[in-house]
């Protein structure tokens, strides 16, 4: 089964700095879940940019379903429409001045017929939770209702690939359990997703595979239980383990594997 | 006539034209749209006619820098925004009331005269239709007076410091001041053209001129203080962007 | 429902324009009416028609676009106030003047009062204050992008529709960072006293125009993946012309075209 999207031996270097990305393999397949972590500046960022081909590797291939992704325009489309990106600041991914015109702004770039395209809106819109905010102005939204606009923008491309960059940065407790809710219900219909946070218990509890940076480089990519084992890689990326994690530790010391979720520790706390 | 009136009737018209004047040092001044309704209509159109080429002018630079820098677009926008933004701003200024300086000049120091002319007049659509400042049959006139002479003169006093080496955010302060004096004098050019009274046009302009000057030389002198503050804080912390206006100034200027 | 971000109450028209209660009505006669009444109450160039649009449109706006009299009186106070000033700049004329009705002395400079002049100003008056009303008919029942819609269907070039959806958007997000900078050095004492104000204020200015370039970046970034090519396109939704609007629209501008030919031909 060919994987949904890869990376080669990417590397990149923005234009006046140090080098952002270093030989990055990534594999990623279809429906699959990953969490993406790391501190500021470790290359997250780049790497959902040169995923999406906004970036274009110094070094190295992007493979979209099996195939080389090229500079050219036909290829870009195709790259772009298959692996969308939800951008950390929706303020500044939205640009229309209504909703329903931001979220048909993919599929009218994709160069749809009308009629389809409205499909897609109202189709992206429903599955958000936005079907009365059509005609409403994006800047009188709130934070949480501009976050699923910005997720209903890519929904409307249909993508196979979604990336989510820091998504629960700027929401409150109440939409960061809606978008888990979302992710959920995205991750049934067949969308690999990708998210990259801070929160590594948001990570834990949304994805069994994670892939850390630091620094530029992909220091691991693996099961979650096996990269919060590792003390020396987490120092190395600067993460913590997470707290039910660590608790458990505290309880049970010198085991081989602890819960990191809250059914994970419900089910060990009444094992053994 | 005079005669017939009673001293306290002279006395009371004489503080009834006081009073507003008062209320205009009191209140907010901005840079110089001419009202809704305010110029007859021959007026109107004249001075849409007048911008009309300079506008179509700024269309053609505008689309060759895009066909360049697709993302030219939206750093225009962000100055289109900026300068509207700006409008809305209160500034404190010396009469106690507040100033609203216009950002017209520094995008034409950034930019270029030509993009401005454009964005002027988008700015001004909008302040007419957000802010009832300004007007639809004004739009001309105030296009004319705050979009094509104000950013040309800043242009060229920019660039003559340049040239003569002066100090940058001086140049651009010292731009912007100028630029904002310019349109003050153009403005009342228009009132005067279309309201020359019994008086004349000379008169009237001397007229007009005169009571402006209260609140529109010293907003030009505050904004030139802003703008060359901008400029020293856009160095510091826009270096990459400025270098790439930089470049966008080069094709406008080309063409 | 979640509480939104305000832009300080700089933006009213376009909080009234949304809500309008003429807001399902086709964007093209809304704007052919407030032009054409324009038109008409300046070419007219009389107080009596200048009165009567304002009045008309004033209570058009009450009670069609659902504004109320206090938040419209409000709106009104400004336009007022920089009207009035207008008008008696027309009212003084500079220089001596025999038979003049009043006269004004300030050292050398003598402004006088006279019958035309006065009779002019009170024109003027009106007549902008006509044209205001109509303006804000305009104003208040029409969002922007009902507008930028229709600049487009006229034909007006594609750049500049493009940015005028870019301005529109982006202004709300300016407004309200330059908010957050100006609580934040206000809180920080920033503004006491003329100089530090200037200084502080120039700081925000500068530092909003950096940070909205470096945001123009990552918008860039944003557009690029959805796959945006140089033209800005979206699907939009417009209000349709219906005849029930439509006709009472042309009624009015008649009715404002009668009152013209009687007030030009002194029937009252």
């Amino acid at each position: 089964m060919e994987p949904i999207l890869e990376l080669e031996h990417v590397s990149y270097t923005y234009p006046d700095g140090p080098k952002a990305v270093e030989d990055l393999n990534v594999r990623i397949a279809k429906g699959e879940r990953a969490a993406v972590l790391g501190g500021n500046g470790a290359g997250k960022s780049t790497f959902f940019l040169l995923a999406c081909g906004i970036l274009q590797p110094d070094e190295g291939c992007v493979k979209c379903g099996g195939r080389q992704m090229t500079q050219k325009k036909k290829d870009l489309l195709e790259q772009r429409r298959r692996i969308g990106v939800v951008f950390q600041e929706a303020e500044n991914q939205i640009l229309a001045v209504t909703v329903e015109a931001e979220v048909s702004f993919g599929p009218m770039n994709l160069g749809l017929p009308s009629a389809e395209v409205a499909r897609r809106t109202t189709g992206a819109l429903s599955k958000m939770g936005l079907q009365d905010y059509g005609g409403r102005s994006p800047q009188y939204l709130s934070g949480g209702e501009k976050k699923r606009v910005t997720i209903a923008d890519i929904l409307a491309m249909e993508p196979d690939v979604i990336l989510f960059d820091e998504p629960t940065a700027s929401l409150d407790p109440e939409n960061v359990v809606r978008l888990e809710r979302t992710l959920d219900q995205l991750s049934e219909t067949g969308i690999a997703l990708l998210v990259s946070t801070h929160d590594v218990d948001f990570a834990a509890r949304f994805a069994a595979r994670g892939l850390v940076f630091s620094r530029g480089h992909l220091i691991a990519d693996g099961a979650m239980t096996k990269i919060f084992a590792d003390a020396a890689l987490l120092a190395q990326a600067g993460l913590r383990k997470p707290y039910l994690y660590q608790a458990a530790e505290a309880l049970r010391p010198g085991g081989a594997a602890y819960p990191m979720t809250i059914e994970q520790f419900l089910r060990w706390k009444d094992a053994d | 006539m005079k005669r017939n009136q009673t001293k306290a009737e002279r006395w009371l018209l004489r503080a009834s034209c006081a009073a507003p004047l008062l209320a205009m040092l009191c209140t907010d001044a901005s840079a110089m749209h001419i009202m809704e309704g305010f110029l007859p209509q021959t007026h109107a159109i004249v001075w849409g006619a007048v911008c009309a080429p300079f506008i179509v002018w700024g269309l053609v630079c505008i689309k060759k820098i895009v066909a360049e820098h697709r993302k030219a677009v939206l750093l225009l926008a962000m100055m289109g925004a900026y300068a509207f933004v700006l409008s809305a701003l209160k500034m404190p200024s010396v009469t106690g009331s507040s100033s609203h300086p216009t950002g017209t000049g520094l995008g034409a120091v950034l930019f270029g005269p030509g993009p401005m002319a454009v964005l002027g007049l988008i700015v001004l659509l909008f302040q007419a239709i957000l802010l009832a400042h300004g007007g639809l049959t004004t739009l001309g006139a105030n296009t004319f007076s705050m979009a094509v002479a104000g950013p040309f003169v800043s242009f060229g006093v920019y660039r003559l410091l340049q040239k003569l080496k002066v100090n940058r955010a001086v140049s651009v302060g010292a731009a912007c001041a100028l630029g904002d004096l310019f349109t003050y004098c153009v403005t009342s050019v228009q009132l005067a053209l279309a309201h020359p009274g019994e008086s004349g046009v000379m008169a009237s302009m001397a007229k007009f001129m005169g009571i402006f000057a209260l609140t529109q030389i010293p907003l030009a002198i505050v904004e030139g203080i802003l703008s060359a503050v901008v400029v020293i804080m856009l160095e510091s912390f826009a270096k990459p962007e400025l270098r790439e206006i930089g470049f966008l100034q080069k094709e406008a200027a080309k063409a | 429902m979640a509480h939104a971000h305000h832009s300080g109450g700089v933006l009213t028209m376009d909080v009234l324009a949304a809500r309008s209660g003429l807001r399902d009505v086709s964007p093209a006669l809304k704007a052919s009416l407030s032009v054409l009444s324009l038109i008409l109450c300046v070419g007219a160039a009389d107080a009596v028609v200048g009165a009567a649009v304002a009045v008309s449109m004033l209570c058009t706006i009450w009670r069609l676009g659902k504004v109320s009299q206090h938040r419209l009186l409000h709106l009104l106070r400004l336009p007022l106030v920089f009207l009035a000033v207008s008008c008696v700049v027309i009212l003084l004329e500079p220089g001596e003047h025999p038979g003049s009705l009043a006269r004004l002395t300030l050292g050398d400079f003598v402004l006088c009062v006279t019958q035309t002049s006065l009779a002019r100003a009170l024109t003027l008056f009106f007549q902008a204050l006509g044209a205001v009303c109509c303006l804000f008919f305009l104003s208040m029942t029409t969002p922007m992008p009902q507008l930028i819609e229709l600049l487009r269907k006229c034909r007006l070039p594609e750049i500049m529709i493009e940015l005028m959806y870019l301005i529109y958007r982006y202004l709300f997000v300016l407004l309200q960072v330059q908010r957050q900078m100006t609580e934040s050095a206000a809180a920080r004492l920033g503004y006491n006293g003329l100089r530090r104000s200037v200084s502080t204020a120039g700081r925000i200015s500068g530092a909003l125009l950096a940070s909205s370039f470096r945001r123009s970046s990552a918008c860039y970034d944003a557009m690029l993946a959805r796959g945006y090519d140089g033209k800005l396109a979206f699907l939009t939704s417009t209000p349709k012309l219906r005849a029930r609007h439509a006709l009472p629209a042309a009624g009015y501008l008649l009715l404002v075209g009668v009152l013209i030919v009687f007030r030009k031909r002194g029937v009252f």
